[in-house]
């Protein structure tokens, strides 16, 4: 299993879903709803960590440092006033918690196979609250619109009934992502290439499928090109998956059409 | 082609850009259109005289 991939899926599926569950008037158990949200961000942390490489030793301090901080705040203010309160506070509260656990791995010197399987149980915990969690709630039809915006750019659009829409996302964000695959000679962007890059094409089901099914090899310019093309041919290859995550958001924004009700009878009309 | 060229990226990729962004928040083609072009013309404002002040500044200093 490549790990690096799942987990950059994985992610992103969650992060849509925690923004359908803490968006919009919707019953929802809360409980199950913040614990969801705490691994979340939780595994979120731990990611981002990870593709950064950032386990320096000046970086724990850092983050040490940091996490002291967030905690007295945590700790020294009132208690949440409503669920999007105690959402941000969990967007806080989880990677601070991905910190320590990171940490405490780090000063027990355990091997990569180890730091990686933490990843991969951090990752499939994230996983499971999502089932569980969507089991709590009664609405899906907004999470299907997503999960299709996430496969394929303007998909979800289509679903609402907005085919012009569907179509110039699909067609604007194709572009952008075709033209920088030819930039990059039609070669996944790699983690050496840029971190950032690399994980932003991971924003779109559509982008993350081609990106397994390109052919071996780094990505490179196509012959006699300046090498300064070659940032924004990265760049846009992440920016069509970055792109295609605030489509596949506003899909939340949807607002489903009242319901027609039965016309009432008139005042004083004889009663059958 | 010249070192400099790569920077006319810049314009397609900014302009889709701001279009989405538009389109996810109104319905009106007029109004889309409208509202990215306002956007691309401060971004691109913004890029160009702070361009010019680094170039201003790395050369007389």
């Amino acid at each position: 299993m490549d790990l690096e991939k799942y987990l950059a899926v994985s992610v992103l599926l969650q992060l849509g879903v925690a923004v359908w569950a803490t968006s919009g008037e919707r019953q929802s158990k809360p409980i199950i709803g913040n614990v969801f949200l705490f691994l979340l961000t939780f595994g979120f942390a731990a990611f981002i960590i990870n593709i950064l490489n950032a386990w320096s030793g000046r970086m724990i301090r850092y983050a040490v440092a940091a996490l002291a901080g967030l905690i007295i705040a945590l700790v020294t203010t009132k208690k949440p006033k409503d669920h999007f309160d105690f959402m941000m506070r969990s967007f806080a509260v989880g990677p601070a918690s991905g910190l320590i656990v990171l940490f405490i791995l780090m000063m027990a010197n355990v091997s990569a196979a180890v730091y990686q399987n933490a990843m991969l149980v951090c990752a499939t915990l994230n996983n499971l609250a999502i089932v569980v969690f969507l089991a709590a709630l009664p609405d899906r039809a907004a999470l299907g619109r997503f999960l299709a915006a996430f496969s394929v750019p303007g998909l979800g659009h289509l679903l609402m009934g907005k085919p012009k829409k569907a179509l110039f996302f699909f067609a604007s964000i194709a572009a952008i992502y075709v033209t920088g695959l030819a930039i990059t000679s039609f070669r996944m962007v790699g983690r050496e290439d840029n971190p950032f890059y690399w994980y932003g094409q991971f924003f779109s089901g559509f982008s993350a499928v081609v990106a397994l099914l390109l052919p071996d090899g780094k990505a490179h310019l196509p012959e006699g090109w300046s090498y300064t093309h070659f940032d924004p041919g990265l760049l846009y290859v992440c920016a069509a998956g970055l792109l295609n995550y605030v489509v596949a958001l506003n899909v939340f924004q949807f607002k489903e059409p009242p319901k027609e009700e039965p016309p009432k009878p008139a005042e004083g009309a004889p009663v059958a | 082609m010249s070192g400099l060229l790569y920077l006319l990226w810049y314009l397609p990729i900014t302009v889709l850009a701001l279009l989405i962004f538009q389109a996810c928040k109104h319905d009106d083609l007029k109004t889309i259109v409208r509202k990215a072009a306002k956007d691309f013309a401060v971004l691109t404002g913004v890029f160009v005289v702070g361009g010019l002040i680094l170039f201003l500044i790395h050369n007389l200093l």
